[in-house]
């Protein structure tokens, strides 16, 4: 067998695994239910498109890195403590092969999750949002389903990432204990860490005004929350930037790109 | 199979083999995902009928005016990013001034579109009060590519700029453009600011028109009735102008025909008694004052011809100005009803085109039920002064069409249909009132009129308390106590501050669907309800550090959702505190707040006050 086809291989048997295994799927309603059940009871369905996507916006930065270190933080140990990954280099599959066909097959997983639930939504905003109002002339304000495939695009990006880093944790794991704990630190570090690290900066006045729009791109989860109020509910306001785009774009790319790269050289010598 | 290609990158060999179905899969991602962000989500709106915005702007008093004239008012209608309903604007000015007001972009978003009126072919000439002449109506063009004209009468837009300029010469503006006219300075004091200033100075007017018709006081007494003359009629018709006639106690069976300056001035218990029907005493003179009588026997009826017809308002004058009355002023100045009291199925006292009337320390009683009754003080077109008297019952305490400046202060209506009912009226002073058991409301204002003063009212045990409508008004220091609705928000860029709603079923409504209204420090003091709102749009209260108080609200909450489930129980509901402090209800409302404007319905304040603004137990109970 040759290393492509390895690859192929290991993408196969990732997607079979995910598909097979029912947590993921309780892991992927659960999500689901989160998120729809957020559009409805936070009052944005009723609004449109732009509210929910905004109503959703601390939800996902919450659980999509939640949802992605439970399909990503032990893929490469378990393959190293069942033996599998033994098997798979006897057959002369490279480094890079692996990790990215594994990773490719946890991101078509990990998207179909985080893609599915907005699709509900936007069909409930699309029903559920218009004129409450009959006699007066509605037009809804800058709202359009784009904004919320917008979003959508975002999360994919943002989970992109986030699942690189929960690879990168399993690569570097020798075991699942470490992986946890090291996931979990990950998660704390990117939800909290950054952000308070930022703030705290600003409120002591070591950090100058003109360095905020650039830590917004530090970690993927500024970066995601700037790039959302910046393309998605920016496009109905005026005034300040949330985040410079091609910064935040650039910070999700190299937060997906550095893990896998760090993962190939540490998924075996 | 020996098609792949090796790239390196850092150090490692990463194999590449194209493959048409990955490649077709990969293109198309890159292409939604680069698409979402290229495409432009907003669409370029076309005009609407004007009718179906939400108007604010000029009084429906002035547009009226201006459609039964035939005039047109320049216009604007608007798209706002974040605000779902299209915003018309009567008067450009208005428009200008709002646009890049922070408190309104702060709901409504950045306008996306507008479109203002073009009177590029309409040969248009202004005619004064925020209209113009034209021959043809005017169409919608686009605002931002349209030139007006400042400085000469209302601003008026055109999309041609020779038209402009042309009407600019003759009528002696400036030529400005879109930006040119959003910088102008269209002069409006800061309702909040100026409020002192505006309610000194309406209240210094009505001083001056207390003054001058109690001067009338002070007339000798030129003939008493009984004397010489036994009727009342007999004495005014003999008693030389500028003189008092004096009625002795007794009762006197007659109506009364004023047609010169006299003063009639009551003695003891001294009755008028009309015969039941039509007016008891008609004045027809300047300087007329009557005093210290009491005045019964008026007619049943309630409508009339007109007593000027032709205007816009003909039929209001028909159903309403033409009341029997107990005592009516025709077309006078200086006419005062001082210290009577009426008994009356109908009118107290009805004034027609009077600007120099006062009523002072009257009482008048009407029906028991409002829908026999009618009005204690009618006043139509005449911004008379109303102060210290009494209304007992019948329908409305005073009832006012179409008289800009009318001030109506320390009176006390009780039982009737409204205590003080204002149409088409402007430019009001309503204040220190006290209104209490009104069928419908205690002060009710229809009509969209604007720049009205309510101040200082209390209104207890009605349906309503302070109902209304109408913009750039003033709404403060009102207390609203056992009402089932204590505050009707349905005025629109207007300041509603340091109210007490308390004890009532529902507090406040904010019905309005403009959310435009400044609301700071007014308490909220256990009403069943403390707010509802309507549809159309979230309303953020606060912002500056001076939201509201909520009686409810647990204390040091830093943002308070009065019409949330949760947030409103939670001093009220055990164990609801624990869900309002979790994450969950954090994460639904993080960013709720974020496009106000395009959510439906809610109040949000986002500074609710630790202590009430105003209110004192000790001062202020609820009558349980």
């Amino acid at each position: 067998m040759s290393g492509a086809q390895g690859g192929r291989t290991v993408l196969r048997r990732e997607l079979l695994t995910v598909l097979r295994t029912r947590a993921y799927l309780a892991l992927g309603v659960g999500y689901a239910a989160v998120v729809v059940g957020a559009a409805w009871f936070s009052g944005g369905a009723k609004g449109g498109y732009l509210p929910t996507a905004s109503s959703l916006t601390t939800p996902t930065e919450i659980l999509v890195p939640v949802v992605a270190f439970a399909l990503g933080y032990r893929v490469v140990l378990t393959d190293r403590s069942t033996g599998e990954l033994d098997v798979l280099r006897t057959y002369g599959l490279g480094r890079a092969e692996y990790v990215l066909s594994l990773y490719a097959g946890r991101l078509v997983a990990l998207s179909v999750v985080l893609v599915a639930p907005l699709l509900v939504v936007g069909g409930l905003v699309w029903t559920q949002s218009g004129p409450t109002i009959t006699v007066i002339a509605w037009h809804g304000g800058v709202d359009s389903p784009l904004l919320l495939a917008r979003f959508a695009v975002l999360t994919v990006a943002f989970g992109a990432a986030v699942l690189s880093v929960a690879v990168a944790v399993s690569a570097v794991s020798g075991t699942v204990r470490t992986a946890l704990a090291l996931a979990v630190l990950v998660w704390v570090a990117l939800a909290l860490g950054a952000d308070l690290g930022v703030i705290a900066g600003v409120v002591t006045e070591s950090l100058g005004d003109e360095a905020v729009v650039w830590l917004t791109s530090l970690s993927p989860n500024t970066a995601f929350r700037g790039l959302v109020l910046e393309t998605v509910v920016g496009v109905a306001s005026g005034g300040v930037r949330a985040t410079s785009v091609p910064a935040s774009v650039l910070s999700l790319v190299l937060w997906t790109v550095a893990p896998l790269v760090v993962a190939v050289r540490k998924v075996w010598k | 199979m020996n098609q792949y290609g090796y790239v390196r990158v850092g150090g490692i060999r990463w194999q590449v083999k194209p493959n048409r179905r990955v490649t077709v899969a990969v293109a198309v991602c890159l292409v939604f995902v680069v698409g979402v962000f290229v495409v432009d989500p907003g669409t370029t709106p076309e005009p609407v009928s004007f009718e179906d915005t939400v108007q604010i702007g000029m009084s429906d008093a002035g547009m009226r005016e201006a459609e039964f004239e035939g005039y047109e008012v320049p216009s604007a209608q608007v798209f706002y990013s974040q605000y779902s309903f299209v915003v018309g604007y009567t008067g450009l000015e208005s428009f200008a001034r709002n646009v890049g007001e922070r408190r309104y972009e702060r709901v409504w978003g950045v306008p996306t579109k507008a479109y203002v009126t073009d009177f590029s072919g309409t040969q248009p000439s202004p005619v004064g009060a925020g209209f113009v002449e034209t021959s043809t109506d005017p169409e919608w063009t686009d605002a931002s590519d349209a030139r007006y004209v400042v400085g000469a009468g209302p601003v008026v837009a055109f999309s041609s700029e020779e038209d402009a300029r042309l009407y600019a010469d003759e009528y002696g503006g400036k030529v400005r453009g879109y930006t040119g006219v959003l910088e102008t300075e269209f002069e409006e004091p800061d309702i909040e600011k100026a409020a002192d200033e505006v309610i000194a100075g309406r209240s210094r007017t009505a001083d001056e028109k207390v003054r001058k018709t109690h001067r009338l006081l002070s007339r000798n007494v030129s003939v008493v009735v009984g004397e010489e003359h036994e009727t009342v009629q007999s004495a005014v018709d003999a008693a030389p102008p500028n003189s008092s006639v004096r009625v002795p106690e007794g009762v006197y069976r007659e109506h009364v025909v004023v047609d010169k300056p006299v003063t009639l001035v009551g003695e003891g218990d001294a009755r008028i008694v009309g015969y039941g029907n039509g007016t008891v005493v008609t004045v027809e003179s300047d300087g007329v004052a009557v005093s210290s009588v009491s005045i019964s026997g008026v007619g049943n009826a309630t409508r009339g011809e007109p007593m000027r017809g032709g205007g816009w308002d003909e039929t209001i004058q028909e159903a309403y100005g033409r009341s029997d009355a107990a005592v009516l002023f025709n077309e006078t100045e200086r006419a005062l009803v001082h210290e009577v009291t009426v008994d009356t199925s109908t009118t107290g006292v009805l004034f027609s085109e009077v600007d120099d009337g006062v009523v002072a320390g009257t009482t008048v009683n009407g029906t028991e039920e409002w829908v026999n009754g009618f009005m204690g003080v009618l006043a139509i077109r005449s911004p008379v002064v109303v102060q210290n008297s009494t209304f007992n019952e019948g329908r409305d305490g005073v009832y006012s069409h179409a008289s800009d400046g009318l001030v109506v202060r320390r009176n006390v209506m009780r039982d009737g249909r409204f205590g003080v009912h204002l149409m088409y009226t402007s430019e009001t002073l309503i204040r220190r009132n006290e209104a209490s058991g009104g069928a419908i409301a205690g002060i009710v204002i229809m009509t969209r009129p604007t720049s009205n003063y309510i101040v200082g009212n209390e209104v207890r045990d009605s349906r309503n308390g302070l109902s209304t409508v109408g913009s750039r008004s003033y709404f403060a220091d009102n207390v609203l106590v056992n009402n089932t609705n204590g505050l009707r928000m349905g005025a629109r860029a207007s300041v509603f501050t340091r109210n007490v709603m308390l004890g009532n079923r529902y507090g406040a409504s904010a019905s309005t669907v403009l959310p435009s209204n400044e609301v700071t420090r007014n308490d909220f003091v256990r009403n069943e309800v403390q707010v509802t709102s309507a549809e159309g749009a979230m309303r953020v209260w606060g912002g500056n550090d001076d939201g509201n108080y909520w009686s409810n609200a647990p204390p040091g909450a830093n943002v308070f959702r009065p019409t949330d489930r949760v947030d409103s129980s939670v001093t009220s509901t055990d164990g609801m505190v624990t869900f309002r402090r979790s994450t969950a209800y954090s994460l639904l409302h993080g960013l709720d707040t974020v496009v106000p404007g395009m959510r439906s319905g809610g109040v949000v304040d986002e500074d609710p006050l630790g202590k009430p603004a105003v209110y004192d137990r000790n001062t202020t109970e609820d009558t349980e």
